[in-house]
């Protein structure tokens, strides 16, 4: 008895760290599934284990005491102080310097850009699914295929990108989810590493907040972040993306040789 | 904050309902009792002396874990450089020190029942590293969330997943016998 689904999805559900549309795919899942039940059950008798009381785990008596005679002792040298007069000059000037930093550290952070939340979510998404193992749905990669996988999946029509298989082999399919919605997301192999095409409706989200960039005859939002290259743009209210951790020239060939979207 | 605010006593107020936690995770991050209380004791004062920086409402319960565990990490390094040296009275001492624990358990059958599958628990929680050991300890005793636990342990949020999802196999390998009990 097995179940296709990775262990750490359901690790991820029992942990409450499931994105709700998520967390009630995976409870209807349960209802049915016979390996997911016995993976919960066996779960939760190791955590009942892991939550007996120890003997051990009973705090000294005197613990608290023995701490508070030290927190006492140590008051008069932590508590507050009366003002006293500046020490001499070295500190004081020590002190600008310092402030002098923290100003210049300050207009620093506040210069760097933050990093779009979709950005983030796309790329921890991709880091998250990296690490339970997620896999990919394989079929023919072909757009009526990929499309009908995707058709009780997700509420609208997918784009298949047109890329050349000999250079960017089809590794497959996965519904991902981020920003609490459902994303299809098509998985293809590039000089070792993985690129994923990304793609979303959301009819509230602007890419605006990230600086433009022109490729061919479309706008692209590009953006770096833990390592991954992503790079956005927008189709109607459809949202797609480019996500890997190729770099950005690699990624920007892909996108025109994908120039068509069938 | 006030000026009376700064005393011990507001801070015992904050720290001293998380006692039986720090008690806790210290328990199972070192070998020994006296060491547990070493380390908890070198928390509580660390996290008065940084009292001051404290903000009300925010989470004093990761904040006091935090601590907890940047401390036995620092006090980990200090003693790989010099190792700790035991004389026969402590010796001897250490290896009391368990027996004569207090026991929880009703009647002597259930007592000694529970002793034994508390003590592969620990056995079995010992073998891993301190950090799989932590990260399961927060996650599936304390209830501490992902996030919380990246914190307190100052690593990204796939580095819990990651030991979360190692240490509990690891549980499982060792445990099988109890667990299918």
């Amino acid at each position: 008895m097995s179940c296709e689904r990775p262990p750490a999805q359901l690790y991820l559900y029992l942990d409450g760290e499931l994105a709700p549309p998520e967390a009630t795919e995976m409870a209807q899942h349960l209802q049915t599934c016979h390996a997911c039940q016995a993976e919960v059950a066996a779960h939760r008798r190791l955590q009942g284990l892991l939550r007996i009381p120890q003997p051990e785990d009973e705090v000294r008596e005197w613990l608290w005491p023995a701490i508070h005679q030290r927190l006492v002792q140590e008051a008069p040298a932590t508590g507050p102080r009366p003002a006293r007069r500046p020490r001499h000059r070295l500190g004081r000037s020590l002190g600008a310097l310092a402030a002098l930093l923290l100003v210049a550290l300050a207009v620093r952070l506040w210069l760097t850009p933050a990093v779009p939340v979709v950005v983030q979510e796309v790329v921890d998404s991709q880091i998250r699914a990296r690490l339970m193992g997620a896999p990919y749905t394989q079929m023919p990669a072909t757009p009526d295929a990929i499309r009908r996988w995707f058709d009780d999946k997700v509420d609208f029509a997918v784009l298949v990108p047109a890329l050349p298989q000999a250079r960017y082999p089809f590794l497959g399919t996965r519904l991902n989810y981020f920003l609490n919605r459902r994303v299809a997301e098509m998985a293809y192999a590039s000089e070792g590493h993985v690129l994923s095409f990304v793609m979303f409706a959301d009819p509230g989200l602007t890419l605006s907040t990230m600086s433009p960039m022109r490729v061919g005859n479309r706008t692209v939002y590009v953006h770096t972040y833990k390592g991954y290259t992503t790079v956005f743009w927008q189709d109607g209210t459809l949202f797609c993306g480019l996500v890997s951790d190729l770099h950005l020239p690699a990624l920007l060939e892909v996108l025109q040789q994908a120039h068509a979207m069938t | 904050m006030t000026e009376l605010e700064h005393g011990p006593e507001a801070f015992e107020s904050v720290a001293k309902p998380y006692l039986p936690l720090l008690w806790r995770c210290a328990r199972r991050l070192v070998r020994t009792g006296h060491e547990a209380e070493d380390l908890v004791q070198e928390t509580c004062l660390k996290a008065f002396r940084a009292w001051q920086q404290f903000r009300p409402g925010t989470d004093a319960r990761a904040w006091l874990v935090t601590i907890l565990c940047n401390t036995a990490r620092d006090r980990a390094r200090k003693m790989l450089r010099q190792p700790e040296t035991f004389g026969l009275d402590e010796i001897t001492r250490l290896s009391q020190q368990d027996a004569t624990e207090p026991a929880h358990a009703t009647t002597p059958e259930k007592a000694a029942g529970q002793a034994e599958v508390g003590r592969l628990v620990r056995l079995a929680l010992d073998d891993l590293s301190p950090e799989f050991r932590m990260t399961v300890l927060l996650a599936d005793v304390e209830e501490f969330t992902y996030r919380e636990i990246a914190d307190i342990m100052g690593c990204p949020i796939g580095t819990v997943m990651s030991r979360l999802y190692r240490a509990r196999h690891l549980l499982r390998l060792t445990l099988q016998a109890v667990l299918e009990d």
